[in-house]
């Protein structure tokens, strides 16, 4: 992928406010994270950033939806179902992306939002809060044949944090993996000559992001809970800054249960390598902006 | 089916000393751990134990192999590779192949799985991945495994208790892969050899998370150096918490930090490749014989 310089935009679903208390926490904007795995994974990569939740959000003076080679979307603290503005907007928005048939790929709400999208369906998962780690996601037969995942293994973590899931897929998607919680973690959807692929867990996250967000939300996690007070929280925070800092700490590795899924990044980003390989790139060549 | 009484021989591939060291410490042993899981799924079984790695056993109370509609062998600290000639391991693959001989039904975890693979022509190295320990992650049913009674049930990707350093690395003849994971290609096989069949699993449903934890602070020194642990007290407390969730299962906090399941926590999914075992070889065995 050396040299190549594909044309990305970044949707932050994230309203200011939350992308504020966020930021207050530690953690690196949604958007921004999405920015650096894209480069880390494709080092040409020339992106930007949209806030379809900011007034007057629009995109560079003089830029169409179709001059982008791709568009990638963060996750969000909205709720798809609930009908306000900010979420109609989105999914408005997203139908346009797909109609303009650049490819698209997102984590969480960006998967469920590209399935409202396209006519499907997504509810609170009776479940509760999936947080941390998704565990066991099985690839579907479908998901094992599909390129997103070429060197993915057939079964593996992630790290995730969501309380919806997607209930009913559009005709024309299918669904790629799943696990015991959320039976769709991932999928591929396809309306009016867009392809977008969406993962309900998260692989822009690193431990110090996933730490970062658990320490936001250690009060609320506690409610559910996760932590029993609020020490066990900030003991499960330092344990993952730990670990981030010190990938050679293979005994807490071991004892969160975790290894290379969550830990090597080229194993964690393998869907989003696919993705700039198996579909941006050939959408580059196919109208002529490469080669 | 909770009234049937088939005839289980649980075979012990631990030896005395290790045993005691183990009942010292208020832990069970490893046949006593089946000895439960059996008791629970069918109370109304008749469970002997046999010593098997003890060089002075006998059969209890004069039986012999073929009194039983099945047997059983667990788990062992003893080491197949490089112990060629330890009387304590060469008696259990005695034991192994008369069991196939005699047709018996053969259910082995860990260790007794290794022993029915050398018994019949097969393999054990050293994992060179090194130690299985605490839980076995991410196991998924192979198709074979899909069709196989040993999983009837079971999901097809699930997690198990286990500890281990050794693995099946070549199955005989007459062995079929019925489950894997990312640390061990083996993690469940069948073997069928001279009339008999053998059903294992590298990891050991027979274990609770309080078997673990005690495991754990028995092997802590070797534990700690083989990186588990920064040191003793982080052993001590990670098997802390393992004995609290085990005692509390409802510590849905502690399930979650662990990151452990139902797989784990619940006997009825845990003992189910061990249930199945009993309706589909012990059962009929024992029909065959009534």
């Amino acid at each position: 992928m050396m040299g190549i310089q594909p044309r990305i935009l970044v949707i932050d679903g994230y309203r200011k406010e939350a992308r504020d208390e966020l930021a207050a926490g530690g953690a690196t904007m949604a958007g921004d994270q999405y920015v650096k795995m894209l480069s880390r994974v494709c080092p040409g990569v020339k992106c930007d950033i949209l806030f379809p939740c900011d007034a007057g959000a629009a995109l560079p003076t003089g830029t169409a939806l179709s001059d982008y080679d791709g568009i990638a979307w963060t996750g969000c603290s909205l709720t798809v179902f609930e009908d306000t503005p900010e979420v109609n907007t989105q999914i408005g928005f997203a139908r346009s992306c797909l109609e303009a048939g650049v490819p698209g790929f997102g984590s969480c709400w960006a998967a469920q939002i590209a399935v409202v999208a396209a006519g499907g369906i997504c509810r609170p998962n009776p479940n509760g809060r999936e947080m941390g780690f998704a565990r066991k996601i099985t690839l579907t037969p479908e998901g094992r044949g599909h390129p997103m995942y070429e060197g993915k293994a057939s079964v593996f973590n992630a790290f995730i944090s969501h309380v919806d899931e997607i209930t009913h897929v559009p005709s024309g998607s299918v669904v790629l993996s799943g696990n015991r919680f959320t039976a769709v973690q991932s999928v591929s959807v396809v309306y009016k000559g867009g392809v977008f692929w969406g993962l309900q867990y998260h692989p822009e996250y690193d431990l110090r992001e996933m730490a970062r967000l658990t320490w936001c939300r250690i009060d609320k996690l506690m409610e559910l809970g996760f932590f029993q007070d609020r020490q066990a929280g900030e003991d499960y925070v330092d344990l993952l800054e730990v670990l981030h800092q010190d990938p050679s700490r293979q005994d807490l590795a071991w004892q969160l249960g975790v290894d290379d899924d969550i830990l090597n990044e080229d194993v964690r980003r393998a869907e989003v390598r696919n993705w700039i390989e198996r579909l941006v790139i050939p959408t580059m060549v196919k109208n002529g902006r490469v080669g | 089916m909770r009234s049937v009484s088939p005839r289980i021989l649980v075979a012990e591939g631990n030896t005395r000393a290790r045993n005691e060291k183990l009942v010292s410490m208020g832990a069970r042993t490893g046949s006593g751990c089946y000895q439960q899981a059996i008791k629970y799924l069918f109370p109304s079984a008749r469970i002997d134990i046999l010593a098997a790695a003890d060089t002075d056993t006998q059969f209890p109370n004069g039986k012999e192999l073929a009194d039983y509609d099945g047997l059983i062998l667990g788990g062992s600290g003893l080491n197949l590779p490089n112990g060629d000639d330890n009387p304590h391991i060469r008696q259990q693959v005695d034991l192994a192949k008369a069991v196939f001989n005699a047709g018996i039904p053969f259910l082995g975890s860990c260790w007794g799985l290794q022993i029915a693979a050398v018994a019949t022509g097969g393999k054990v190295g050293i994992n060179p991945k090194g130690r299985e320990l605490g839980v076995a992650r991410k196991i998924s049913v192979t198709p074979e495994g899909r069709g196989c009674g040993l999983f009837e049930g079971k999901s097809s990707v699930f997690d198990s208790p286990a500890i281990h350093c050794d693995e099946v690395t070549h199955l005989p003849s007459g062995g079929i892969v019925l489950a894997t994971n990312d640390h061990s290609s083996i993690q469940a096989a069948s073997i069928k050899h001279n009339g008999g069949t053998f059903w294992g699993v590298q990891y050991h449903p027979e274990f609770d998370l309080a078997h673990i934890a005690d495991l754990i602070r028995s092997y802590t020194d070797v534990l700690t150096s083989d990186g588990f642990f920064r040191d003793g007290e982080a052993a001590l407390k990670h098997a802390g918490k393992m004995d609290v969730l085990h005692q509390n299962p409802e510590r849905q906090d502690l399930a979650w930090l662990l990151g452990v399941d139902e797989d784990v926590l619940d006997p009825r999914i845990r003992f189910r490749e061990i249930e199945n075992w009993v309706i589909h070889q012990v059962l009929p065995r024992m029909a065959d014989r009534d």
